[in-house]
């Protein structure tokens, strides 16, 4: 074994900066018209770990939706990560992203989760409740990220990271 | 109660109660197991899924790997209609594949061969192929097909995870594990779009000279990046290979590139590339040996023709050195004929020689150039040393000279100054041991005409023969009627000058017959000419039978079946 490779699937609901936060984090390899097209686009990045190991991250961003179908199912096997992204603005887009959790757990074994909570550069219109993180982060990393500004972005791969490594 | 139960009550009480808690709990756990054997149908998929977690999926393959396998068997023989239909919708597609791609294959080659069949070109493969036996087909794809691989991705089936990788070094580097993810999606993009449920996937995408390849395996998929034309056996290679890969991966999935022994060999491009141009499933060749003939008789006639032309020019080269060896005057120290069509002679002439390049051009091959490298030198040969007399002594006419084993012999009439002068030079003369003059006589001398005449009758019968046709029978008896007058013209003039005067008779044989045979046969035609003269008029008791010598020659001819006289005189003894 030479190089730790996992596969990472981004999964959140239609606009909740999936992409945006992907290209924050990785050199843009394929055009973003694969989203619309295919419904997935493909980048990889290695992470430091804090042992000094790289694990190296390929990741799926999954188009945008508030329930997987037949095809995202196909592009989710395989994985060993999901980073579950939400808007914070919208309550319903974290809805969104534990159903499809859910959905993502009849595929995967015990896949290694990261939330991301977006769009920290407008908190003062999030209506995600403070509480409510603080209770999900009881059963799941919880990361409040800004793809705008790349806040938290880093620290949120690094943790999804961390644990597929582990 | 009776005495005897209130004992036992205060005897067994305790154990009672216990027997009964033990009843109860027996009746409980049967109640309990009856439960659990009615819930397990219910259960068992949960319970199977909990049992893959972690390690627990090795150990339930391990568990169930026999009784499957041996379930599997027993339905083929037992059930082998119902494993007809569940394979059908496998089958059918797999023998429509397999009957799409011979015919894509064999239109392809079709079709090139048509466009190259009348072209210089094509007939120049028609050729090849003929030549080494290998389908004319063949021929034309190991001819046509160019292509290069830039790289190889062997990709995990379902994460799309690149295990191991391999690019020509010219090409540029790339995200492997994007792209190979990225066509994993695609993969299954199109089979979700096009095929839905049925199995296969993206095999092949094509994008100008650049192709793709994607060779599906149950673990891992070979992606081949191209350009060019690659021949159909490429793709059969590389699912080869991708056999040999599953063979050596291990049975859990790949966390990413590995390493394994056998696997770089596996995915080498310029093996694959070799082993694409080769075809393994190709009968052995039948290679014509015509061409092999064909050739090698021409190198055989071009050795032999060399071999003939040296060995001629050999004898040629033989033939001359022989004839300058035996010319007259020259001394030849080497011939250089090395190179064919030129010959350098070596050697030395007498200024008094001839020159031997006509006789030699007559025996060389016309057009050779010939060349002497000569050096002057005396010859003592016997023609040479006779011309240089005559040169020297300039002989009058009536004088004859001959030279030979060394003796320098002057016969004639001359006048008596020549005479002395010639006695005087002769013996300067090189090559000229002894002088004989006997024969040469002054002209005022009264007898010399009478002496000249005896020594030319002498000579004149040395040169007369009587041939035989066989045995004593004589051809023409001219000749003998020819020796008859000189004998006797030489008795007179040996009177008259004082010398007595004998004839011996000689006989010859030609080669057959014994020496016995032969010896008396000589010796009878000597006898007969003695005999024949005698009885022609020369005094009996001047004639004898002279020495039966054998001849040398193997041929028979009618030269050698004859008979000589030979005269021999000396001063009569009343010195007269």
């Amino acid at each position: 074994m030479t190089e730790l490779a996992r596969k990472v699937c981004m999964l959140g609901d239609f606009g909740v900066g999936k992409t945006s936060l992907v290209s924050r984090f990785v050199r843009n390899t394929f055009s973003d018209k694969y989203l619309t097209t295919v419904g997935v686009k493909v980048d990889s990045k290695h992470v430091a770990l804090p042992d000094a190991r790289t694990v190296k991250l390929v990741v799926w961003d999954i188009a945008g939706k508030s329930a997987l179908d037949a095809l995202n199912l196909n592009y989710l096997r395989g994985a060993t990560g999901l980073m579950l992204v939400a808007d914070g603005t919208r309550e319903a887009s974290l809805r969104a992203t534990l159903n499809l959790l859910m959905q993502a757990r009849d595929v995967l074994d015990d896949p290694a989760v990261v939330l991301v909570v977006n769009k920290l550069d407008l908190v003062e219109r999030w209506q995600v409740a403070p509480a409510t993180i603080a209770e999900l982060r009881r059963t799941l990393p919880v990361v409040e990220t800004s793809a705008q500004s790349g806040d938290g972005v880093e620290a949120a791969f690094a943790e999804l990271a961390r644990k597929l490594a582990a | 109660m009776g005495d005897y139960q209130r004992l036992k009550e205060l005897l067994l009480g305790d154990e009672r109660a216990e027997l009964d808690r033990q009843r109860e709990r027996l009746a409980e756990l049967a109640r309990d197991v009856e439960h659990d054997r009615a819930g397990l149908p219910r259960e068992l998929p949960r319970l199977l899924r909990e049992a893959q977690r972690g390690d627990g999926r090795d150990k339930l393959v391990d568990a169930l790997s026999a009784p499957v396998a041996s379930a599997l068997g027993t339905a083929v023989r037992e059930q082998r209609q119902t494993i007809v239909d569940a394979l059908f919708p496998i089958i059918g597609p797999a023998i429509r594949k397999a009957i799409v791609e011979a015919l894509r294959d064999f239109s392809d080659g079709f079709n090139r061969a048509l466009e190259s069949s009348l072209t210089p070109r094509g007939l120049k493969w028609r050729f090849e192929a003929w030549r080494t036996g290998v389908p004319y087909a063949q021929v034309v794809l190991k001819n046509t097909l160019s292509f290069r691989l830039d790289h190889l991705f062997l990709i995990e089936r379902d994460s799309g995870l690149v295990i191991a990788r391999e690019s020509a070094p010219e090409v540029a580097d790339l995200d492997a594990d994007a792209i190979s993810g990225m066509l994993t999606a695609i993969g299954d993009f199109v089979r979700d779009s096009v095929g839905g449920d049925a199995p296969g996937s993206l095999a092949s995408a094509t994008v100008g000279e650049h192709l793709l390849w994607v060779v599906e395996g149950p673990r891992a998929n070979l992606a081949v990046f191209l350009r060019g034309v690659p021949p159909a056996q490429l793709r059969l290679v590389l699912q080869e290979r991708l056999e040999q890969i599953h063979a050596l991966l291990p049975e859990a999935p790949a966390d990413g590139a590995v390493t394994l022994p056998g696997l770089r060999e596996a995915l080498d491009l310029d093996r694959l590339r070799h082993a694409a141009a080769l075809d393994p499933h190709a009968p052995p060749k039948k290679t014509r040996p015509w061409p092999l003939v064909l050739v090698a008789l021409a190198i055989g006639g071009a050795l032999a023709w060399w071999l003939v032309n040296d060995w001629l020019w050999a004898r040629h080269l033989h033939d001359a050195e022989k004839a300058l060896r035996a010319w007259p005057g020259v001394h030849v120290d080497g011939i250089d004929g090395s190179r064919r069509g030129a010959v350098v002679v070596r050697g030395l002439i007498d200024p008094l020689a001839e020159s031997p390049r006509a006789a030699l051009a007559q025996l060389l091959p016309p057009d050779t150039s010939l060349a002497f490298e000569w050096r002057g030198y005396v010859s003592t040969d016997p023609a040479l040393v006779a011309r240089r007399a005559r040169q020297l002594l300039a002989p009058p006419e009536g004088v004859r000279v001959a030279f030979a084993d060394g003796r320098l012999a002057l016969r004639g009439v001359a006048p008596a100054a020549w005479v002395a002068a010639a006695r005087e030079r002769a013996a300067w003369i090189p090559g000229v041991a002894v002088l004989d003059l006997d024969a040469l006589h002054a002209a005022e001398d009264p007898s010399a005409a009478q002496e000249a005449e005896l020594d030319a009758v002498g000579e004149a019968l040395r040169e007369l023969k009587v041939e035989f046709v066989r045995e004593t029978e004589a051809a023409d008896p001219a000749p003998l009627e020819a020796m008859r007058a000189q004998a006797l013209r030489a008795l007179e003039l040996a009177a008259m000058l004082g010398y007595d005067v004998r004839f011996t008779c000689h006989g010859y044989n030609d080669a057959p017959g014994g020496d016995v045979l032969n010896r008396a046969l000589r010796e009878r035609r000597a006898e007969w000419l003695c005999a024949e003269l005698a009885r022609r008029g020369v005094p009996a008791d001047r004639l004898s039978r002279g020495d039966s010598v054998a001849d040398a020659a193997e041929a028979p001819t009618i030269a050698l079946r004859a008979a000589s006289l030979r005269l021999e005189r000396a001063r009569s003894a009343d010195g007269k």
